[in-house]
């Protein structure tokens, strides 16, 4: 049994536009994806595929104008409430714990960041002071930031990115959750800053048996830090496989246009042209989701779209997947 | 022919009602306020039709006549017709209000501009007159000049236009503060714009968006002002049917229990002020987070 | 030689901080493009790249030292002379949402540089902004739209064609894909690739994402806090990065590929405070190959010899090159 299994996720935003009208965008289509204990999976897309959107719905924290038109979530079995969601209460902050993005605004600027890890832990059960400061200061000095003890004292507006990222993520992970959520963990911070956050996330992950998922839109993060990998488009997993075989094989044709964009591929074999606006959540075409912006597309693009297996843990959703690789 | 016209109306009207429900959702205090404010423009503009009679005839043998068939607001102590000079008194609200509105803007706008883009001498002049106005009792001011300068209606206008420039000025700095440093100035100084142009053509037109807000609001100052100064005595002669002035001489009557002359009047005063205040306090709800929304 | 098109001269940039210390942004940076040539500027927070972007164009006042425009000197000329040479430096900015005037139509922004630089009619313009939609691969019908009725993508294409308008022989670009979609970006760099060939416009690229800069420079120049730590030919550098900064920065990078081996080089600690800078070279505090002589006074550069007889200078500002012992580890990021 997989430690998380996302089930056929369809959810929708109904809004009343400047015309009085009731539009609907289709956020999510259809997200379906596994994680496994240990595994650490990279959720990849551009804006608007609904990567963060899948992340609250994780965390229970979707709200109307959210609707869940249809799917499930299982946590080692268990089904999790999705809006507001009641059973996820117990869950969040304890099994399954998000690392936000954008530091700066994630701590409270009122509270001592010490306080603030004890804080996380008394809300979850821990009942000794004690026991919550040392723990803090443990995950501090594993986060590498130097002088915890003293650190321990530091304003949130004291630190600067890359130490408040590893804040974040000392707070994510101090009550031993079996899966963290990590969104966009590196945005804004600097490229030798970014490289040292990810190392500490990793190796934490990994020395915990934890289960994580990156949400993030660089597939260089995902090339070296995820072990599979699930590509979105307008709320739909296009391709989802492991990290080596998914940028080997590239079987959906949006895969081979993001790893084709990136600078080497345009070195080596020039631009690939063709780009288009994102997808209007609000008049998705029917079948295919990516038809109108694929190279391949026929007419047989415009029927509901299969699920293609290439071995047992690699699949597309694509009518013509590239059978080539 | 007549039915193409007739459908095509129809798809005009249902597409007004449309838009119309959705402003009312959006900001009803904007609707209501632009009603209030209609109302009393157009009681202005008809008041010839509306009133039964002309506002400074005099019925010796009517004097502080009770509200009644005949005169509906009751007459005042000169005989005349409280509602006539009500209705008449739009005008000289709107008559004042919306020169000098033209005023503060002539000078106001420029002056905000100049001062907010170029900083500098003009500025620090701004800013201290404004500190001055503030600390200063406004009415006394206008009070003095207006004194001054004779008493006519004219200079009451020029004197309530200019007062307000400063206040109108200091809005439209604080907005072209904000635009100074976005990045499309920034990109119109690059491309080599001259200072007027990157002023005119750039700065203004986004300036205007927030400034706009403010102008119903100092057309409800503008009318409150000009019925005070008329209270007191100073820029509107008798029999002149302003708000103002009518309140005045309703007072005298109130304690001997004529309520009508000065109560009409005032509430009317009230209602047009009010409006006014709910159109500009709209008018923000509606564009700020409409400015939100036009680009991310 | 020819003559470079632009070159700066120790150019400094100070700005005033809190407690009546300045901040030095940009400290003694010489530089110089030549014509046709493509720069890139790279450097992480503090560095002082964008700065050097808005001193170069003149959109903020210089400190101290020179700038040379075809040889003259503009450091301090006054508006009215300047205008005219706008027509010849343009800037592209980071955020494609921001660096347009909501209220006129994108039609209307392109033509502008034509209205202040040229003599051109009305339907001339539009003609030429019809020809330039069409040069930045913008539908036609985009130009009648407002900014906010455009994608990030679109809108970045209608800064570049507003750019090239007058037809300028150098043009800067800050972080002009940093905030676009992925698959977005490839076209610009397209682009930006394509009017480089066809116009020989010279083009400055500050970065921070290397495998960008690898893409589109010919030379590279590494800010640290402000000064120049290394330039040299894009392909040198990247082969072999000599500062300690630049290997430890190379070395950071994550290639979209994950059968590329990472080798990560790490300096001590974070990047400091620019109010509170070391003496001396300014990577010292975090070298793991600092010496004594490295906290007494900035390092002379030193030149590199290229692999494969480059004509052109690798500079490297480290005390340790003259003796090679300048690497940090045996052997730096490679591909």
């Amino acid at each position: 049994m997989s430690l998380l299994t996302v089930d056929d996720l369809h959810v929708h935003f109904i809004a009343r536009g400047l015309d009085n009208q009731l539009r609907t965008a289709k956020a999510l289509n259809g997200v379906s994806f596994n994680v496994e204990k240990g595994q650490v999976l990279g959720l990849v897309g551009e804006t608007g595929a609904g990567k963060s959107l899948t992340a609250l719905a994780l965390l229970g924290l979707l709200r109307p104008p959210a609707k869940v038109v249809q799917g499930q979530i299982r946590f080692k079995g268990q089904p999790l409430g999705l809006l507001d969601g009641h059973a996820s209460q117990g869950m969040r902050g304890k099994s399954i714990t998000l690392i936000p993005q954008s530091p700066k605004t994630s701590l409270d600027p009122t509270t001592r960041i010490g306080e603030q890890l004890i804080r996380m832990q008394r809300e979850h059960g821990e009942a000794s002071y004690a026991a919550a400061h040392a723990r803090a200061l443990e995950m501090l000095a594993s986060v590498q930031i130097p002088d915890p003890a003293q650190r321990m004292q530091a304003w949130p507006h004291e630190l600067s990115g890359g130490m408040a990222q590893r804040v974040l993520i000392a707070a994510g992970l101090i009550n031993s959750p079996e899966l963290v959520i990590a969104d966009e963990p590196t945005t804004g911070l600097d490229l030798t800053v970014q490289a040292e956050v990810l190392d500490i996330f990793k190796r934490l992950v990994r020395a915990n048996g934890m289960s994580a998922i990156i949400i993030t839109h660089d597939l260089g993060i995902v090339a070296h830090y995820c072990d599979r990998m699930a590509v979105m488009f307008a709320g739909t997993i296009i391709e989802e496989g492991p990290v080596g075989k998914v940028f080997e094989e590239q079987k959906h044709p949006y895969t081979q246009n993001l790893i084709a964009s990136t600078p080497k591929q345009i070195a080596l074999h020039g631009f690939v042209g063709g780009v288009g606006s994102p997808p209007n959540l609000y008049d998705l075409p029917q079948g295919c989701v990516y038809k109108d912006r694929c190279s391949k597309a026929q007419s047989t693009c415009s029927t509901p779209v299969p699920l293609v297996r290439f071995g047992p843990d690699h699949q597309a959703r694509c009518h013509h997947p590239d059978q080539g690789r | 022919m007549l039915a193409m016209d007739k459908t095509k109306a129809q798809a005009w009207a249902h597409g007004f009602y449309v838009h119309a429900i959705g402003l009312t959702r959006r900001s009803p205090t904007f609707v209501a306020g632009l009603c209030m404010v209609l109302f009393f423009l157009g009681v202005a503009i008809f008041a010839g039709v509306i009133a039964p009679y002309s506002p400074t005839e005099s019925f010796s043998y009517d004097i502080l006549r009770a509200p009644s068939d005949r005169f509906i607001f009751g007459s005042d102590g000169n005989g005349m017709d409280v509602f006539s000079r009500v209705i008449y008194g739009c005008r000289y609200a709107f008559g004042i209000a919306v020169p000098a509105g033209l005023i503060m803007v002539g000078i106001g706008l420029p002056l905000g501009l100049i001062a907010g883009y170029k900083g500098g001498l003009l500025d620090e002049v701004l800013l201290r007159t404004l500190d001055v106005l503030r600390a200063f009792p406004t009415i006394i001011l206008a009070l003095a000049v207006v004194a001054a300068t004779g008493q006519s209606l004219i200079s009451m206008v020029v004197v309530i236009g200019v007062l307000d420039s400063p206040i109108f000025a200091r809005v439209v700095r604080a907005e072209v503060l904000n635009l100074r440093a976005s990045t499309f100035v920034k990109a119109a100084v690059a491309m080599g714009n001259p200072a007027w142009r990157v002023m005119v053509v750039h700065i203004l037109p986004n300036a205007i968006l927030g400034a706009t807000a403010q102008l119903p609001m100092r057309m409800a100052w503008a009318v409150r002002i000009s019925a005070t100064l008329a209270f007191i005595g100073v820029g509107i002669q008798a029999p002149t049917p302003e708000w103002g002035a009518m309140i005045r001489q309703g007072a005298e009557y109130v304690i001997t229990g004529e309520w009508w002359a000065a109560l009409f009047p005032g509430l009317a005063l009230m209602l047009l002020v009010l409006g006014f205040n709910l159109l500009g306090d709209g008018l923000t709800d509606i564009l700020d987070p409409k400015r939100r929304g036009v680009g991310k | 030689m020819i003559p470079p098109l632009i070159e700066l001269k120790a150019l400094v940039k100070k700005f005033p901080a809190q407690g009546g210390k300045d901040v030095t942004a940009v400290d003694g940076v010489s530089l110089a493009i030549h014509a046709g040539e493509s720069v890139g500027l790279v450097g992480e927070s503090g560095s002082g790249k964008s700065t050097l972007g808005l001193l170069m164009t003149r959109l903020l006042p210089v400190s101290d030292g020179h700038i040379f425009f075809d040889g003259a000197d503009i450091t301090h000329l006054p508006d009215g002379q300047m205008r005219p040479l706008r027509s010849d430096i343009q800037i592209v900015f980071q955020d494609p949402w921001g660096a347009l005037n909501p209220r006129m139509t994108v039609g209307r922004s392109m033509a502008e540089p034509l209205l202040l630089h040229t003599t051109m009619t009305g339907t001339q313009r539009q003609q030429a902004v019809k020809a330039l939609a069409d040069q930045v691969h913008l539908p036609q019908a985009t130009l009648n739209r407002f900014p906010h009725e455009l994608s990030g993508g679109q809108l970045q294409r209608v800064s570049i064609a507003r750019a090239i308008a007058s037809k300028p022989r150098l043009l800067v670009l800050d972080e002009p894909t940093s905030s676009l979609d992925l698959s977005v970006r490839a076209g610009i760099l397209d682009l930006l690739n394509g009017i480089r060939k066809d116009t020989g416009v010279a083009l400055l690229l500050i970065s921070h994402d290397l495998e960008t800069v690898e893409l589109m420079t010919d030379r590279l120049v590494v800010l640290y806090l402000g000064k120049v730590v290394e330039e040299g030919p894009t392909q040198s550098i990247f082969a072999q990065p000599a500062h300690p900064y630049t290997q430890t920065l190379m070395s950071a990078n994550l290639p979209p590929d994950p059968r590329v081996k990472l080798n990560r080089l790490t300096a001590f600690g974070e990047i400091p405070s620019p109010i509170n800078l070391p003496t001396g070279c300014l990577f010292s505090s975090r070298c793991p190959l600092s010496r004594p002589e490295c906290t007494e006074k900035f390092p002379a550069y030193s030149e590199i010899q290229g692999q494969d007889d480059m004509p052109d200078q690798h500079l490297v500002a480290c005390n340790r090159v003259p003796d090679a012992s300048n690497w940090l580890t045996a052997a730096p990021h490679t591909h």
